[in-house]
């Protein structure tokens, strides 16, 4: 068993080695996670803790990235509103994952009038650009971190429903679970034991969009004033803030926006390395 | 692929049902009281309240209230704007025309280039241009578009003063509105001063926005256009010494462009959504900033109707995007 | 005797790869004008690589590594691509095997044809639309005026593959080569095939080059034959020599395959499986599979025998 599971790794880091993109989406990712976790105990400066003195200062030993409008380190200010956006983004995608693909799963495999209803309520939540419903949903339930997750998941929510939902029907027909079920498993066993391995592939692909749209959802949402709420940091809602000082502290506009960028990115990037590893085509 | 056609149109009602169902529950998803809300907030006298309660019909049952908003919807009626007190229809037509004006735009400078590039990767399949295209396109869909907004602004309105934001037409100057599309109106009144300046308003929007089309029009070419180099009979075509040219750009491209029809159903909405914050970004009088102010003024009755409007708008648009594409394919039309 | 229209030595073709496949090692072969060769061999042994670089063409990542190819005096290895260019559809063509694939879906079949002839000097639109008329006719296709107009995927896989030919014959070739032609095609419509090659290759007086594993068709159409076996030519001579009086054991054994004999003295083996073309080359590569494998075989052979009838076998030298 470890031996073939020795041998996978061993595969699957080859062929990751060869294609450097992707090698480099993986890359990005887990220093970001790791930048997000252990910064902010590395740089231990309170992102909240204002000093009107030394407004938009400049790059000093005290603070490498200077201070904005209010006196606030940047760099604390980035490294916690990093951690903030892209925690919730995660939070969303893992919600919405653990939702959809299992509300999926169920229906591929049950059919009947539960798989269409659930099919139905698919299709109208795609109906909406993913961008307008979070922002709809964020609009009506007000700001604030509960409230974010809720409208950036929401929208993820039928696309893994729908991948898992295939992935369930195309399984569920195979021999060996025509077999299992011969021999009288529950379908739930059933499920878990077969259906979900196989499906793993796609899903991960799609989470990894996901986690990059997320992201993208949540600042949009912190920037337009929807999400978290001053003055906890949040990148979109650091951006918007330091906008009108641009001129001044260009810094406080780059950094965050290269931020968010590299997250998205290399969430894409994964996308395609899982893409690569499962065999899966190359995510819209 | 009649068949599908065919139930893409049975289920069009069913959907279209379905998105007026979440638009109205919007509304109630909100916390707090809808009626205290409209009557002017917490400190509105409670006679005020029920008053208004009973004016929006929210001590109705549920089902009544959405019968007969659905009702309203069918005469086309989207309601009354708290904030203006117009009728909401009115409003979003008159802010329509410049968020269309901005998406014309970007898909215009987007498609060509993203297919330019994606042509060029595809002939340079797995080699350096191949992956720097591709990272390219990968990280320009990787760029949060209001911040991509905010940089050039920067570089170019402040820093450089090459172009104005803000609106559409400089200050004080106005153009008799016959289709709504300023750069046309102001061509058919003659003033080409004008659609200049237009054009410069336009200008950087529609790049920012750009980038999306740009993006996802070179990755989906390349791949696109890479199968179809392969394909047999473009070995045909150079075994009987046609230039290479002439295969690429003829022979190969018209296959891999067919399918195009379907890039245009991916981009529609990626451009709406883009669409929001690039226009909050450059104070842009369309339908984002519509919605933006909507939220922040708690106007529920347009961000109902705008939402619902965007949504029937993107379903319709997917249906004849996938229609059409059977259209296009003379295979495929055969079989019709 | 003038001049053979195609002339081949020492063909060498590589596929880069860990191992590299030497998909052609050695080739030498000449084609006669007006001739007909046959070029028979299982999949993998080289023909259709071979005759991919007849015209210049081999499939990248390949590269001829060895070699020299004559079409009509011209060296295909040294020309330009420009003049590559010129040479193939007018002075060599070739035809593939699934018509369906190797014609273009969303354009018409008269505008392809038209292509070829417009890429090869036929200016005149009006001259160059009724030659598309005239050679539709020729190679048999009813309503041609009509039919003209019509895209691949509306014809019938023979008609498909008639389209080919009148595209292949377009310019009058000195050369052309079939690439198994009628693999793809029902057996009804294959006869109808190759009686039509025959048919067109008298009246133009093309050479023709068939290529197939189908030994009865190659028996029909054929003068001459060559056997590929991995990479290399291990038999060549006159059909009805070498089908009659078969002097390398693969021959026979594929002959053994496509006729096979009610009352047999010796009978062939038949081979386990067929060559694995990524296996390093020592000796004769037919031996692992060869019942009259000797010690001497570890070497490679020679073709040796007449000046007409040859073979690669050491079994050869003994007579």
């Amino acid at each position: 068993m470890t031996v073939a599971v020795g041998t996978r790794v061993g595969a699957v880091m080859g062929r990751l080695r060869r294609n450097r993109l992707s090698f480099l989406g993986v890359l990005i990712v887990m220093v970001l996670l790791a930048v997000v976790a252990f910064g902010p105990l590395v740089w231990r400066l309170d992102p909240i803790q204002t000093d009107l003195a030394d407004r938009l200062a400049g790059p000093s030993l005290a603070h490498p990235l200077g201070t904005d409008v209010q006196g606030r380190d940047l760099l604390a200010r980035v490294l916690h509103g990093g951690r903030v956006t892209i925690l919730i983004a995660l939070a969303s995608v893992v919600v919405a994952l653990v939702f959809g693909s299992g509300l999926g799963l169920v229906s591929g495999f049950v059919r009947g009038w539960f798989d269409t209803l659930v099919m139905r309520v698919v299709d109208v939540l795609l109906a909406f650009p993913p961008l307008l419903l979070a922002l709809v949903i964020a609009a009506a339930r007000g700001p604030g971190i509960f409230n974010t997750v809720l409208a950036v998941s929401i929208p993820a929510v039928p696309r893994f429903a729908r991948l898992m939902r295939s992935q369930s029907i195309a399984i569920r027909e195979r021999e060996y679970v025509l077999a299992a079920r011969a021999v009288g498993l529950h379908p739930a066993r059933i499920l878990f034991r077969h259906v979900l391995p196989n499906g793993i592939g796609p899903v991960t692909v799609q989470a990894s969009i996901a986690a990059g749209i997320a992201i993208l959802e949540v600042a949009g949402l912190g920037f337009l004033g929807l999400g978290v709420q001053p003055p906890a940091p949040e990148l979109g809602s650091i951006l918007v803030d330091s906008r009108t000082y641009l001129l001044q502290q260009p810094v406080a506009v780059l950094l965050p926006g290269v931020v968010i960028s590299l997250s998205i990115l290399g969430f894409n990037l994964l996308g395609d390395a899982f893409g690569d590893v499962f065999d899966v085509g190359s995510g819209s | 692929m009649r068949g599908l056609v065919r139930r893409r149109l049975l289920l069009l009602p069913v959907t279209l049902f379905g998105v007026t169902v979440i638009t109205f529950l919007a509304i109630h998803l909100i916390p707090g009281d809808p009626a205290e809300i409209y009557a002017g907030g917490p400190l509105a006298p409670p006679e005020a309240v029920e008053a208004m309660r009973a004016r929006l019909g929210l001590d109705q049952p549920l089902y009544v209230q959405y019968l007969s908003y659905l009702g309203r919807l069918i005469r086309g009626d989207l309601g009354t704007s708290l904030f203006t007190g117009k009728l909401v229809s009115t409003e979003i037509l008159e802010r329509l025309p410049a968020s269309l004006e901005l998406s014309v735009a970007a898909l215009i400078v987007g498609v060509p280039i993203g297919a330019a590039l994606g042509v060029l990767a595809a002939t340079r399949r797995d080699r350096g241009t191949d992956h720097l295209a591709r990272t390219l396109a990968l990280t320009g869909l990787s760029l949060p578009s209001f911040w991509l907004a905010l940089l050039l602004v920067w570089l170019f309105s402040v820093k450089l003063g090459w172009f104005p934001f803000g609106s559409r037409l400089p200050a004080f100057a106005d153009v008799e509105a016959r289709s709504g599309f300023v750069i046309v109106d102001s061509v058919l009144a003659g003033d080409f001063g004008l659609t200049l300046q237009a054009l410069r308003h336009l200008f950087l929007p529609a790049i920012t926005l750009a980038v999306i089309p740009i993006a996802l029009t070179a990755r989906y070419l390349r791949n696109a256009f890479a199968e179809e180099l392969s394909a047999p009979y473009i070995r045909t075509a150079r075994a009987f010494g046609l230039p290479e040219r002439l295969i690429v750009w003829r022979f190969a491209l018209k296959n891999a462009m067919l399918p195009l029809v379907t890039l245009l159903g991916v981009l529609l909405p990626a451009l709406l959504a883009g669409a929001v914050l690039v226009e909050v970004v450059f104070s842009w009088p369309g339908l984002g900033t519509y919605l933006l102010l909507a939220i922040q003024s708690r106007d529920y009755a347009v961000v109902q109707a705008v939402t619902l409007f965007l949504a029937v708008a993107y379903v319709l648009a997917s249906l004849v995007v996938d229609l059409s594409y059977g259209l296009l394919d003379p295979r495929v039309r055969e079989s019709q | 005797m003038t001049a053979p229209v195609v002339v081949v030595r020492d063909l060498a073709v590589e596929f880069p790869g860990d191992p590299p496949v030497h998909a052609v090692r050695g080739v030498s072969f000449e084609v006669q004008r007006g001739e007909r060769l046959g070029i028979v061999g299982e999949s993998g042994c080289g023909k259709s690589v071979t005759a991919m670089s007849l015209l210049g063409l081999v499939d990248p990542p390949g590269r001829i590594t060895a070699g020299s190819i004559t079409v009509d005096g011209r060296n295909m290895l040294t020309s330009t691509p420009a003049e590559l260019r010129a040479l193939r559809g007018a002075t060599i063509a070739m035809i593939f095997q699934d018509p369906m694939t190797s014609l273009n879906p969303v354009f018409r079949i008269g505008y392809q044809i038209a292509s070829v002839l417009e890429h090869h000097g036929w200016d005149d639109r009006r001259r160059r639309d009724a030659r598309v008329v005239e050679l539709l006719r020729a190679v048999g296709i009813p309503d041609a005026e009509r039919r003209v107009r019509a895209y691949p995927h509306e014809l019938s896989g023979g008609m498909r593959q008639r389209v080919m030919i009148a595209m292949a014959i377009a310019n009058e070739p000195a050369v052309l080569v079939a690439d198994e032609p009628t693999t793809a095609l029902d057996v009804t419509v294959e006869a109808q095939i190759v009686l039509l090659l025959e048919d067109l290759a008298d009246r133009i007086g093309t050479a023709v080059v068939f290529i197939s594993h189908d030994l009865r068709l190659v028996s029909e159409l054929c003068d001459r034959v060559l056997v590929f076996y991995a990479g290399r030519i291990v038999e060549e001579g006159p059909i009805a020599e070498v089908f009659s009086n078969a002097r390398h054991p693969y021959t026979r054994t594929l002959l053994e395959l496509a006729f096979p004999s009610q009352d047999d003295g010796v009978r062939a083996s038949i081979p386990a499986s067929s060559h694995d073309v990524a296996r390093p080359m020592e000796g004769c590569a037919f031996a692992p599979r060869c019942g009259y494998r000797t010690e001497r075989c570890v070497e490679e052979p020679p073709l040796v025998g007449t000046s007409t009838h040859r073979a690669a076998c050491w079994l050869e030298e003994r007579a």
